[in-house]
């Protein structure tokens, strides 16, 4: 043989092993899959090491597609993408790419072509795309399916409307430009009526806006058609129905004829005999088809409910039903019974609570003189609330009835209470607890061995130690409640839990934080990487997270591991606008209003302008330049607000400002520089710190000059001020109930050749509190000391409608000798008292008000005298704005000493008193 | 006996060599290919293109028979996507019968063979109880459908006649064989045209459903 044939023999039978030792490799390497890595794209371009984390797939596991298809579905779930693709490469060792879609989010919506609708119309009927919602094809599909219905309803027919999209390159946002092609508008050729009843719809068919000659509008021929409708209620017909019987378009001329039928249904006649209920109470019953008993029923409970609000607590109802052809009588035979005015509220066989408790409980209002003690209509709602009241403390049989007695003042309404055996918790047992001890979950729970026995507690508590588990950072703990009868009223409650798995946070994924830097969000949380996932940390951080004011919209969603052990907590951000510009403008008096009659008094106008830049450095910080402008105050402040101070967690503003001010006494120009600090110190605490420098220059004084008052010489001062705030009021603009306490110390020390050189303190505390549903209580006291060198603008004043309501602006206290301007002083005692009532029921933003106003403003602290009080007594009118109420008073002065005007003054404002 | 081969030049034992080699599955050829991504969205909750796969795969959901693998998958598609909607409807109901779900499993393995069956769910990496959510959305929407329908279709005597008339008969007889008389059928009639009805009824109320939800299909994912 020769060589080369040898060779070549050798050569094939290599490759024949090879190819058979390589199928079987192939065989045992196609057995094990391996995914050697998974990188992560966004948009199929840029690679995100960071976004690896949402996959809870790692390097080296087995190439599993049902594993990689719940990767998926998890990363779908951050609701941060629009789409997810998988791509593999590789056969043994396989190449993972995830390439996400960010989800689009519209941003501006425009409209173009011959829209023959204004824009505000057209964006009214838009809701599948609006600004600041997510955007999407089918979506788009939507909003143009909505502003054809637009069109169509105002009358053009077969409109075209073509969506167009811009979408950002650089930012997850699209522009929206709708193309509106109008298409054909018809004519109203004739309007027919067919049934109906002559007389009764002749008035509201003259008044049809659709109507032969004019353009065809289907929502002008629905407001027409509901006027009709409208017209037939009033007579009688409630249950009228006005429908398009027939259109018919003819293209040649471009009209549509109409044909309107009219079916006026029963008339439904409703008397009411025996007492003055209006029909209105009761007649809306009765448009709809309905069963006539229950009808009857609901109308019966609305007049009583009416009577017993005047006070006819022993009204009864006797209805019954007539029917004639074509009409429904409804009668209601009413004996209103006496009126009576309750003069209080007695619990009779109520030993295990005393009556106290039980009207605290039940927010039952204390007697009052004219008022009574409860309205008659809420009177019948208290046996249930009572019932209530006792099953909650263990008394699952009390049974409450009304009872009236009459007493020597009045009528007294007496609750029979029948309490019944109450029901008692022997043990409280917690079975199957490994991770926390026995003492942590009594914390827990409000079911306590010796309480009451309360199913309803029972089943919450068993809620919160599921919460619990889940603030410890433990997930799928899940807690059955059951409870053991003794026999003797007595129960054994066990809590049988079955403890989920502790997760830890693996890893911490943002997104959506485009200008906003990871350090400003990775402060806001209040969990890091490694920590329990503790569920109330999550929570706070995310509230976090909002308050920063840089974020529209804050998800945090936690996509549990493979394992259950671990977690990736996924923040989501869409950061909003930045900048905002604000613009205002009003009337003031130069005076106080010496005229009722506004015309007669001197008035100018008032303006105000603010720029706000936000989220400045991408740190949350806020740039903001308010200028404000009137004929007795000129200001310009900018400032530069911070959520921290120097890294430290305190709420931080730099100030800069120039003003001028014009008061009674004296005016003044100052410029100043101030850096303050807050922080919540406590549930509704605040401590705020502030550093201030500024110089003030009087330009006149109408006061007798001296060291500290002069005029044309600046006076610069240098300060430290700490101010504590507590703060428990329902609503700052407008308080119903709780209270609010302030107290300030400020130290002005020469500093940097400053002359300032004073201390001064201020407390104020202000009490709201509701007397039934009707009545507001609002005190205030302020106090104030001073001592030192305290120029004029540094002192205290008082008088007019934010402090004294019996004196001018400023006019409290002592005054110059010469010029008898206010000179203000160094103490200062003020106490308010407003009594508010709203007397109409249907204008609940109205109330009157009667005020008493005590005070006066002292030289000196050694001036300070409980005899040298002035006394102020008004009354007048509130109303509630989201601003705060606008007030009008009127104020008498009772003991002015000097002489000086007692009054009527008037007082027009808004915003609280003080 | 000796193979007279000719000579083998040496650049042809070496391309001989490279694809022996290939064969043999060498170093994995480096072609990108996709493997899971989102086939549609509806009211939020996505159907994958594994979902697909896997529900084609078992049997779950059937595609028209002789079609191409894009319409044949768009056709499971849309059946996957008429049960989301219809289950957005029942939730916070009771979930399938567990001995259903078991039975539906053994039926498939039954189909399958025990063999193919352990094969199919290799590929997919899944285990037998991983299937198990296709077939509870399958039943559970089998039952609201039937509970919805089926009390409140009524099937008349007229119809039940004109079905023994115009089907039953012509097509016993087509088929060779003697049609049963009319009382002996006619429940098996009832029942057929009842299912019929509820089918076209349910269809139209599926359809309602799907009008309001929103949906959004990415069928060019069926056919990678």
């Amino acid at each position: 043989m020769p060589r080369s044939e040898k060779g070549s023999k050798r050569l094939a039978a290599a490759l024949l092993a090879l190819a058979v030792l390589g199928a079987g490799s192939a065989a045992a390497r196609e057995a094990e899959i391996r995914i050697s890595s998974i990188v992560v794209r966004i948009e199929a371009a840029e690679v995100r090491p960071d976004l690896r984390n949402l996959v809870p797939i790692a390097d080296g596991e087995l190439y599993l597609p049902a594993r990689i298809d719940a990767a998926v579905k998890q990363i779908y779930a951050t609701g941060l993408f629009a789409d997810v693709e998988v791509l593999a490469e590789g056969e043994t060792d396989v190449r993972l790419t995830f390439i996400l879609k960010r989800k689009l989010f519209t941003r501006k919506v425009a409209f173009s072509g011959d829209a023959p609708v204004s824009r505000k119309m057209l964006l009214a009927g838009l809701y599948a795309l609006r600004p600041d919602t997510e955007y999407s094809a089918p979506r788009l599909i939507r909003a143009e399916e909505e502003l054809r219905d637009v069109v169509r309803r105002e009358g053009f027919l077969n409109a075209r409307v073509t969506g167009r999209v811009n979408p950002d390159p650089e930012e997850p946002f699209v522009d929206l430009d709708f193309e509106i092609q109008a298409g054909l508008r018809f004519t109203v050729r004739s309007v027919e009526f067919r049934g109906g009843l002559d007389g009764i719809q002749d008035a509201a068919v003259k008044a049809m806006e659709t109507r032969s000659g004019r353009p065809y509008r289907p929502t002008i021929l629905e407001a027409d058609m509901a006027a009709v409708k409208a017209a037939y209620g009033a007579a009688g017909y409630p249950r009228a129905e006005v429908v398009v019987q027939n259109r018919s378009f003819r293209a040649a001329d471009s009209t549509i004829g109409l044909v309107l039928r009219v079916e006026p249904g029963e008339r439904i006649r409703i008397t009411i005999e025996g007492a003055d209920v209006p029909e209105s109470l009761v007649r809306p019953l009765w448009e709809e088809r309905i069963f006539e008993i229950w009808g009857l029923e609901q109308a019966e409970a609305a007049i009583l409910t009416h009577l017993r609000k005047k006070g006819n607590v022993f009204a009864s109802v006797r209805s019954n039903v007539e029917r004639s052809p074509g009409e429904l009588h409804i009668i209601h035979q009413v004996a209103p019974g006496r009126k009576v005015r309750i003069e209080d509220v007695i619990f009779d066989g109520a030993a295990a609570f005393p009556a106290g408790e039980i009207r605290r409980e039940i927010g039952l209002p204390p007697a009052l003189p004219i008022f009574g003690s409860i309205s008659g209509d809420r009177l019948f709602t208290v046996p249930e609330e009572v019932e209530t009241f006792y099953q909650s403390r263990g008394f699952p049989e009390t049974r409450v009835s009304l009872q009236f007695r009459e007493g020597e003042k009045g009528t007294l309404a007496v609750f029979i209470v029948e309490e019944g055996p109450r029901q008692t918790v022997r043990n409280v047992s917690f079975l199957g607890t490994k991770i926390f001890t026995e003492d942590e979950l009594f914390g827990e729970v409000e079911t306590r061995s010796g309480g009451a026995y309360e199913p309803n507690r029972i089943r919450r508590d068993a809620e919160r130690l599921e919460a619990a588990y889940a603030d410890r950072g433990v997930r799928g703990t899940m807690v059955a409640a059951r409870a053991e009868d003794l026999g003797d009223g007595r129960f054994d409650v066990f809590f049988d839990l079955r403890e989920g798995r502790p997760v830890r946070i693996d890893k911490i994924v943002v997104s959506g934080n485009a200008v906003t830097r990871r350090d400003v969000i990775d402060r806001a949380l209040l969990v890091k990487e490694g920590d329990p996932a503790r569920t109330g940390l999550i929570r706070e951080s995310k509230h976090r997270l909002e308050r920063l004011g840089v974020f529209v919209e804050v998800k945090i969603e936690e996509l549990l591991s493979e394992g259950g052990e671990a977690e990736t907590l996924v923040v989501s951000l869409r950061e909003g606008q930045r900048n905002y510009a604000s613009f205002g403008i009003g009337v003031e008096t130069k005076n106080e209003p010496f005229e009722l009659e506004i015309w007669k008094n001197i008035l100018s106008p008032r303006f105000t302008a603010e720029y706000i830049r936000g989220n400045m450095l991408g740190r949350a910080n806020q740039l903001s330049l308010v200028g404000q402008f009137s004929l007795l105050e000129k200001r310009a402040v900018a400032s530069w607000e911070s959520p921290t101070f120097f890294g430290l967690p305190y709420q931080s503003a730099l100030n800069g400002w120039i003003e001028r001010e014009e008061r009674p006494s004296y005016g003044f120009d100052r410029r100043g520089v101030s850096l303050s600090a807050s922080r919540a110190i406590g549930p509704g605490w605040t401590s705020l710190t502030t550093a201030r420098v500024a110089q003030t220059t009087l330009y006149f004084l109408k006061i007798a000059e001296s060291e500290v008052d002069r005029q044309h010489f600046p006076y610069s001062a240098t300060a430290l001020s700490e101010t504590l705030i507590w703060d428990a009021r329902d609503d700052s603009f407008n308080p119903a109930r709780g209270h609010f306490f302030s107290a300030v110390i400020d130290w002005a020390y020469p500093l940097f050749k400053a002359e300032s050189d004073y201390l001064k303190s201020f407390i104020k505390f202000q009490y709201f509190r509701p007397l039934g549903e009707q009545i507001l209580l609002i005190g205030t006291f302020r106090g104030g000391l001073g001592m030192g060198r305290m120029p004029i603008h540094e002192r205290f004043f008082a008088g007019g409608s934010g402090s004294f309501r019996g004196r001018p602006f400023d006019g409290l206290g002592p005054k110059d000798a010469a010029s008898g301007k206010p000179v203000g002083g160094k103490a200062i005692l003020l106490f308010n008292l407003d009594a508010q009532f709203r007397p109409f029921v249907s204008l609940p933003n109205l109330s009157l008000a009667v005020f008493y106003d005590l005070g006066n403003v002292f030289s000196h602290r050694s001036d300070v005298s409980l005899a040298d009080l002035e006394n102020a007594l008004g009354f007048g009118l509130r109303y509630k704005t989201p601003l705060g109420p606008l007030r009008v008073d009127l104020g008498w002065n009772l003991n002015s000493p000097d002489g000086s005007r007692r009054g009527p003054r008037l007082y027009v404002t808004i915003g609280n008193v003080f | 006996m000796y193979f007279n081969m000719r000579p083998i030049p040496r650049f042809g034992g070496l391309l001989l060599l490279a694809l022996a080699f290939l064969a043999a599955g060498g170093p994995a050829a480096a072609q990108e290919r996709l493997v899971d991504g989102i086939a549609a969205v509806v009211n939020e909750r996505i159907i994958t293109l594994v979902d697909v796969q896997i529900v084609e795969a078992f049997g779950i959901v059937e595609g028209p028979i002789g079609a191409d693998l894009g319409t044949a998958r768009l056709a499971i598609l849309q059946k996957l996507i008429d049960r989301k909607v219809v289950l957005d409807l029942s939730r916070g109901q009771a979930p399938a019968d567990p001995a259903r779900v078991e039975a539906e499993i053994v039926r498939i393995a039954g189909r399958l063979g025990e063999e193919e069956t352990r094969a199919r769910l290799a590929r997919f990496g899944l285990s037998v109880s991983d299937i198990r959510p296709y077939l509870e959305e399958k039943l559970k929407v089998e039952a609201v459908i039937a509970d919805r329908f089926s009390r409140s279709v009524p099937v008349n005597l007229d119809e039940i006649e004109a079905r023994y008339r115009n089907t039953y008969e012509p097509g016993e007889r087509a088929a060779g064989r003697t049609p049963k008389p009319f009382l002996e059928v006619v429940d098996d009639l009832e029942n057929g045209i009842r299912a019929e009805k509820i089918a076209v009824q349910s269809a139209l109320w599926v359809q309602s459903l799907r009008d309001q939800a929103e949906i959004e299909i990415r069928p060019d994912i069926l056919k990678k």
